[in-house]
């Protein structure tokens, strides 16, 4: 148990004694972080049209002026926005006039559901000053989804506050409180947060850590200590290969809590978003995916026994599996060699998940697939690695 | 016949095989307890196999050995325990500090000895909070012996310790080589350098291609060679017919491209004849050295090649 300790503090000292190592493997993924966050999370370009659908209820079809309800003042919004220069930002999706609102609704759904419509928004019946609550249809995976849901919610508050003035129903004093009050708003599966790129982002930072850890570091240190021979000195001792195995594992679990710390950390700090990282399910992933890591780092150093092709193997491996998984963007509409890459890596079904449990985007794949494709790769890894691996330089055994 | 249980390590038909390759074929030997055994060899003979058999680092194909007094099927945590092993490369550039090496070592054995006491043996108590990789070679190598020591080992296996040091740091490390001898220690070791074997062996194997070939005494082994004296001059491009000359004179002579050595017996005959020939072939002898036969000599004796070829 000595031994193990005094291996794991001997790489903690070796972490904490270089500024590079420092700097790549504690400071970068928050520097990755917060560059992506705020390049995707502040990409407004002239591009992004929302699609809405407008479900009507039949008792507020007829909006004519002597129907002075709330259905038509939303009607007129809408309306106004259709013929203003903002209408390249909306694009509306009316009733057909024979469907009922809850027929259009379960259409529009799966549109919802499919990413081609934003959001539904279903006109409330009743009449001021107490109409029903307006219900918003979301998609919460869906940033654009959650941004059009923002939108509606700032126009109605602003429907509300112009109708309070209008009706007189609070003096300008009050209106200050009144504005801040909002409308209810029942979202299709009842989830109240937005999205946020930062959000997104969280978790395929963690993940790229630990395949950094797992692989780069881990191959990075045994495979130098194997190609000078240190290894070898540690073995003409008692100590066996599991002790320094246990030793070097303790430091990547240490350096991956720490990273995953810093992260959190930071993205409170820095975003204002406070993920749930630590409850039992994203845990049990954080370990999953740590353990596929190093497994394929051991993967590597079974097959690769040069310390000069080892780096480049490495990278060659870990490269692709970060961009080429979803870790950093959106990877789904990948076709071809690219595409195939994407779905036999195992680092795609990992963020999925990770993702999916903390709520942030749901999940493509299937909580099986999730779990089987990583699992698949740990598992040839680790066969790999028995048959294969070796503590010394050159793989003489 | 030495008593058995005078012996630190026996070995008896020890083979080691890569394929068609015999790296060790066969060799038993057998180390007495507070000697220093040298295995001697050229490049590929066959010796650090052998060491990294006695190390526990291989495993041999045949052969039994002997771990004082009790035999096993191959060196394993047990005997590690009293093994102290400086390996051929020893290339520990790391961030660490001396003193926290030498207590990581220290943790992987059951026993061992105070790191203070091993700083101050190895002389590097001054460098004790250092950085491994800020240490001259010298002082990294006397810190690979100071790892060797820190489990109090009956037996030391020194992997060609002073490869690549400078003269002083090998005198220093051939200086603390002997201080562990008179504390007790047995040291197996092998090396390139015959001054290295010769001034402190008590014991030498002669190794190659994976057979040993001679045994005994550095004395023994060059009074075997029959020859006193060698007369080495530079060989200035002779010619071979001159050399052919040489050869009717004197009945052993070594060439290489740069030198000519002659073995003789009597010196008072031996170096007229060769100024008679010098004068008569017009040649200089340029450098010329009288010397008593080294190891290299009964090296080259035996096996027709030099120790680095």
């Amino acid at each position: 148990m000595l031994a193990i300790k005094n291996i794991f503090l001997k790489h903690l000292r070796k972490q904490l004694r270089d500024r590079y190592s420092i700097f790549w493997n504690l400071v970068f993924p928050l520097v990755l972080l917060t560059i992506l966050a705020l390049i995707f999370g502040g990409q407004t370009g002239e591009d992004i049209s929302f699609d809405i659908s407008i479900a009507r209820p039949e008792s507020v079809r007829d909006t004519s002026e002597e129907n002075q309800s709330y259905a038509m003042i939303i009607d007129d919004v809408i309306r106004s926005i259709e013929e203003s220069e903002d209408s390249r930002w909306f694009q509306f999706h009316h009733q057909d006039p024979e469907q009922s609102a809850e027929e259009f609704i379960a259409q529009e759904e799966e549109f919802l559901e499919s990413g081609d419509r934003h959001l539904i928004l279903k006109i409330p019946e009743g009449s001021l000053p107490e109409p029903d609550q307006i219900e918003i249809y979301r998609q919460p995976g869906s940033q654009l989804s959650n941004i059009a849901a923002d939108v509606i919610n700032s126009i109605v508050t602003e429907i509300n506050r112009e109708i309070n003035i209008a009706e007189g129903n609070v003096s300008r004093e009050q209106l200050i409180a009144t504005t801040s009050r909002q409308i209810d708003v029942s979202l299709s599966n009842g989830e109240e947060d937005s999205f946020s790129m930062a959000e997104y982002l969280v978790p395929g930072i963690i993940l790229f850590t630990f395949l950094s850890s797992g692989v780069e570091v881990l191959v990075g240190r045994i495979s130098s200590m194997r190609a000078r021979g240190i290894l070898r000195r540690y073995f003409a001792t008692p100590l066996k290969p599991i002790q320094y195995f246990a030793g070097i594992l303790a430091f990547i679990i240490v350096l991956s809590i720490v990273q995953v710390l810093l992260i959190h950390g930071w993205s409170i700090f820095f975003f204002d978003i406070n993920l749930d990282l630590f409850n039992f399910d994203f845990i049990f992933y954080m370990v999953f995916a740590l353990i596929v890591s190093v497994s394929m780092g051991f993967m590597v150093l079974s097959l690769v026994k040069s310390k000069e092709s080892v780096g480049v193997v490495t990278q060659a491996l870990t490269y692709p599996m970060a961009f080429l998984s979803g870790i950093f963007f959106e990877v789904t509409g990948m076709t071809g060699i690219l595409g195939l890459i994407v779905a036999i890596n195992p680092m795609t079904y990992l963020v999925n998940g990770m993702r999916d449990i903390l709520g942030v985007y749901p999940s493509p794949t299937s909580d099986l697939l999730n779990l089987i494709v990583p699992a698949i790769w740990m598992i040839g890894s680790i066969a790999i690695s028995l048959v294969k691996f070796s503590w010394n330089p050159g793989g003489d055994s | 016949m030495t008593a058995s249980n005078q012996r630190a390590i026996e070995i008896n038909g020890l083979k080691k095989y890569y394929g068609s390759v015999k790296a060790v074929d066969g060799i038993s030997f057998y180390v007495k307890k507070g000697q220093i055994f040298t295995l001697l060899g050229p490049n590929g003979a066959g010796k650090t196999t052998t060491i990294e058999i006695l190390e526990g680092l291989k495993e041999a194909d045949a052969g039994q050995i002997e771990f004082f007094g009790r035999k096993v099927d191959k060196i394993g945590s047990q005997e590690k325990e009293d093994i102290g092993v400086l390996l051929q490369k020893n290339n520990y550039i790391e961030k660490v500090k001396v003193k926290e090496m030498l207590k990581m070592f220290s943790s992987f054995y059951k026993k061992s000895l105070p790191i203070n006491d091993i700083l101050e043996k190895i002389a590097l108590k001054d460098k004790e909070d250092a950085f491994v990789e800020s240490l001259s070679g010298g002082q990294q190598q006397r810190l690979s012996i100071g790892l060797a020591l820190i489990n109090d080992p009956k037996i030391l296996y020194l992997d060609e310790p002073t490869t690549g040091l400078d003269p002083q740091a090998r005198r220093n490390l051939w200086d603390l080589i002997e201080d562990l001898k008179n504390d007790g220690k047995t040291i197996f070791l092998t090396t390139h350098y015959m001054d290295e074997a010769e001034k402190l062996s008590d014991y030498v194997y002669i190794m190659d291609q994976g057979k040993i070939i001679a045994d005994g005494t550095p004395e023994e082994l060059i009074d075997n060679l029959g020859q006193e004296n060698v007369i080495d001059f530079a060989r200035n491009g002779l010619k071979d017919n001159k050399i052919a000359e040489l050869k009717e004179i004197y009945s052993k002579i070594k060439i290489t491209p740069e030198e000519i050595s002659i073995y003789v017996q009597d010196l008072s005959s031996a170096l007229p004849a060769l100024i008679n020939w010098a004068e008569k072939a017009d040649k200089k002898l340029d450098n010329l050295k009288i010397r008593r036969p080294n190891l290299e000599d009964v090296f080259i004796e035996l096996t027709g090649k030099g120790l680095r070829d």
